[in-house]
């Protein structure tokens, strides 16, 4: 097991670039195929591609805020003590590792930018605050929690087909979350995961004499910053008044909504709780502002990256070989083993393309005709891809950055940790996408 | 006496403006206590409006996150440097700064404002670099002062909507049943003559507020200037990852592909630069010009961390235009409210320049200028027709209304200053002084011409 792991980190960091230049090569590649299988003009596919560059702009700014919103409500106060009553709390080495685990999986249920960042310093704080915990396991337990992200209510694909003019709704109108997240099978293996990842990563502690703690050099303290209060507009930025008057009109909506449409998600309501939240938690504007500066510095590859996998998919689709794919993929599965396929597949694409909306962007429309074609649920398939897109983030380390550079620790350090959670998790998924209902 | 002035506001914006985000959230609190004073609106009903409008500016929010991207990270390529610098070694010292970087963001807001938006805020940094003891704050203000003209220039919006046939906005065409050639709004004597006034005085102003003595300039932050120093990684150590990162083949073989695309588009659709065109030119000239993916990537992820004003605030923004346009049971809004009033005043003669004023109160709260004119239109447009006002004439008040009040509106300064690294207190106070010579300058002209 040890040698797979070190050989796939070798791999890894050998020959995989940043995610930007797999978009260009996939863009080359599409851009070849769509002259070569659909025999369009290469002048043709130049149009396709620039129609579709730009038609994600309002889905990039929604996975720009799931991000940030998720990493401010991470950082503020509350939660912050939480981390250090939690961590000060840990009795043991399997404690710590099923705590963190736990915790980081609950999190990236409830939201991905959230989960990954209180996972990373909760891990930190622990080994704080411990001696003799292994900090690599610890730290790859924190970003494992991640496997789940994409079957929770922060979910990119599902959350994006339950919104109101989403890019394949021409194709099975608005898919509500109940049918998605909330459908029994995804609940069952979300479930399943979260409890069960702990003990998985527990089984990993490696023995005393090989235990690797945190470098002490990590735990130098950040200085406290100091408040400029000397003017009127400084005074006002520190005080609460505002963030808590605009919370209270945010939670105000927030009960009206629920009230009157039920328990209905999508992208730009979790994105307001997340807001809201960070805004009311934060204590004052000034908080919030710099916590967000902080948050931002993460989502140069989303802002970046959207626009190729945009035009990727208005090749794809315009040129028709979107629909020779999923054709293929319709002549290799029944109802049955589709599912299965559907988040194989999207394991694979995964590789190249991390973010799980561009993913979406461009397995989306494949998958979805297929599906219909083939008589499979529509829904299954949009949770398939999801779990697919989530899955193999346990060996292509692209989301893994975030945590590690709050960590001070490399993707090598972790990764062969995460082989086994991406074994266990595959598993899981595999059945209880094709055997539950 | 100017200086003395500017100094003033300048002090006084520095004590009372606070950050950005908290002026959009007091906006946020008067326009809710507005609406439920003006229009009879319970709590619940303004709330909800709020959040109608609330993300209903996403896909712009991320084409002026784009902008600051693509903009800042086009600066840091080599080339471009280059140019700049010659441009930025012209004035001699810092009183003619100020009035070259003035001049060329005006003239560029005029040709196409989401151009001139970013290539002022460049230059101007730039500038900055090369030119001793200038006031950078000020530089900043000049550069971003330019977007005036921009609703009177080639890339106007409201002036472009109604001169396209069949437009659901082109409100004039709907009620006399002709559009509007832009030969009657842009390239009337209030459109060209006022905003060719204002382009060549304007960066007299800007350079009669530098201050005299060195002492009161506020130099750049050395640290926002530190040239990043290109380090030649060794060749041979590479893993075959960070050699397909230093390679330019596929810089080269994108870049070819959006040329293309370009071409394609400027040769079927003529000149239209609408904002993604913009973006789509700066982001490619930047992959092109940066050599290599690696090299690219790197300015990028610089780049980024000027973009969080943006992503925070205009939802609040939209939130606001929600409750601006929000309807009670009557049909009443905000904005139907404020433009009435100054309809019900207004004589034939009076229309044109209280219609200016209005659209200038009304862009404080709705910065956007399309949300602006939807809200507009539908009131002025009949007003202007009843009274026997031209409805070009009508239409280039709303025009110049929306873009004047920006100079005391951050929304629109976001991305130059997310360029710059500075905050909106640190430009405002010029900016007030710019406004109220713009005010009295197109007031003036709506009297006269």
């Amino acid at each position: 097991m040890q040698k797979l792991s070190r050989f796939l980190v070798r791999v890894v960091e050998r020959y995989l670039p940043d995610p930007l230049l797999f978009a260009i090569i996939l863009t080359i590649v599409v851009f070849i195929m769509g002259i070569g299988i659909t025999k369009c003009t290469p002048m043709e596919m130049v149009i396709f591609w620039g129609d579709g560059f730009w038609s994600l702009l309002a889905f990039a700014m929604q996975m720009v805020l799931v991000l940030v919103t998720g990493h401010t409500l991470a950082t503020s106060p509350p939660f912050e003590k939480l981390i250090k009553k939690i961590a000060t709390s840990i009795k043991g080495h399997a404690h710590a590792i099923i705590l963190t685990s736990f915790v980081a999986a609950l999190g990236s249920w409830i939201n991905w930018g959230f989960g990954l960042v209180i996972g990373a310093l909760l891990a930190k704080e622990i080994a704080k605050n411990n001696k003799g915990i292994d900090y690599r396991l610890l730290i790859a337990s924190a970003y494992s929690g991640f496997v789940v992200w994409h079957a929770g209510i922060s979910g990119s694909a599902p959350l994006q087909v339950a919104t109101e003019g989403h890019f394949l709704q021409d194709l099975i109108g608005i898919v509500p979350t109940s049918q998605t997240l909330f459908a029994p099978w995804n609940l069952i293996a979300s479930f399943v995961i979260i409890f069960g990842l702990g003990f998985v990563n527990k089984m990993m502690i490696p023995p005393e004499e090989e235990i690797v703690e945190i470098d002490p050099s990590l735990l130098v303290e950040e200085e406290e910053k100091v408040r400029k209060m000397d003017t009127p507009a400084d005074r006002l930025e520190n005080s609460p008044v505002l963030s808590q008057l605009t919370g209270i009109a945010g939670i105000v909506y927030l009960i009206y909504y629920f009230a009157t449409k039920g328990f209905a998600l999508n992208l730009n309501i979790v994105n307001f709780i997340f807001m809201m939240l960070g805004i009311i938690l934060h204590g004052t504007p000034r908080n919030y502002i710099d916590a967000m500066d902080e948050a931002i510095k993460g989502a140069g590859g989303i802002v970046l990256q959207f626009p190729f996998y945009a035009g990727i998919m208005g090749m794809m689709t315009d040129s028709g070989l979107a629909a020779v794919m999923s054709n293929w993929f319709v002549s290799i599965s029944t109802p049955l083993t589709f599912p299965f396929y559907t988040f194989m597949s999207a394991g694979l694409v995964n590789f190249f393309i991390p973010s799980g909306g561009s993913q979406w962007a461009v397995q989306g429309p494949i998958m979805v005709r297929s599906a219909l074609e083939l008589g499979a649920d529509p829904a299954r398939t949009v949770m398939a891809v999801a779990w697919g897109d989530a899955w193999t983030n346990m060996i292509q380390p692209f989301w893994a950055l975030p945590a590690l550079g709050i960590a001070g620790l490399g993707a090598r350090d972790i990764m062969g940790y995460c082989i086994i959670v991406l074994i266990f998790s595959g598993i899981v998924v595999s059945l209880a996408i094709t055997f539950l209902p | 006496m100017l200086q003395k002035i500017t100094q003033g506001c300048v002090n006084l914006v520095q004590k009372y403006l606070p950050d950005a985000l908290i002026f959009a959230l007091i906006l946020t609190i008067i326009v809710f206590i507005m609406g439920m004073g003006l229009t009879h609106q319970t709590p619940l009903a303004m709330t909800v409006h709020w959040w109608n409008g609330f993300w209903s500016l996403l896909a712009f929010a991320m084409q002026m996150t784009l902008v600051i991207v693509t903009g800042s990270t086009l600066a840091q390529a080599p080339a471009l440097k280059k140019g700049t610098k010659a441009i930025a070694s012209l004035p001699k010292n810092a009183t003619q700064a100020v009035f070259l970087v003035s001049l060329v963001s005006a003239f560029a807001c005029w040709v196409n404002w989401g151009f001139g938006l970013v290539i002022g805020a460049l230059l101007a940094k730039e500038v900055a670099r090369q030119v001793k003891n200038v006031d950078y704050p000020l530089l900043i203000a000049g550069a971003y002062s330019g977007l005036l003209v921009w609703h009177a220039g080639i890339s106007a919006s409201i002036p472009l909507t109604i001169a396209t046939s069949g437009l659901g906005t082109n409100f004039v065409e709907q009620l006399t049943g002709s559009i509007v050639p832009i030969s009657e709004t842009i390239f009337s004597p209030i459109g060209w003559v006022t905003s060719w006034f204002l382009i060549l005085t304007l960066p007299l102003v800007n350079r009669a507020m530098h201050p005299k003595l060195d002492s009161e300039v506020k130099a750049v932050d050395p640290r926002l200037l530190i040239e990043e120093e290109i380090i030649e990684p060794d060749k041979r150590s590479f893993t075959t990852a960070e050699k397909i990162e230093n390679s330019p083949l596929l810089s080269i073989i994108i870049g070819v592909m959006g040329i293309a695309a370009l071409v394609y588009h400027f040769a079927t659709k003529g000149a239209e630069l609408d904002l993604n065109v913009v973006n789509f030119i700066f982001l490619f000239a930047s992959i092109i010009l940066h050599g290599t993916p690696k090299r690219f990537l790197d300015a990028v992820t610089d780049a980024v961390k000027g973009t969080a004003g943006v992503i925070v605030q205009f939802p609040f923004y939209a939130g606001i235009m929600g409750m601006m346009t929000g309807q009670n049971a009557e049909g009443m809004s905000l904005a139907i409210i404020i433009s009435q009033w100054f309809v019900n005043i207004s004589t034939v003669k009076t229309f044109p320049l209280f219609t200016f004023w209005s659209a200038g109160i009304v862009n404080f709260f709705v910065p956007s200028g399309g949300g602006q004119w939807a809200v507009q239109g539908p009131i002025m447009i009949p007003a202007a027709l009843e009274l026997g006002v031209s409805p070009a004439k009508a239409s280039m008040a709303v025009a110049w209304g929306d873009a004047w009040t920006n100079m005391i509106q951050p929304f629109w300064a976001l991305p130059a200053l997310g360029i710059a690294g500075l905050g909106a207190r640190d430009i405002m106070g010029y900016c007030i002084i710019d406004l109220i010579y713009s005010g009295i300058v197109i007031s003036i002209a709506f009297l006269l011409l």
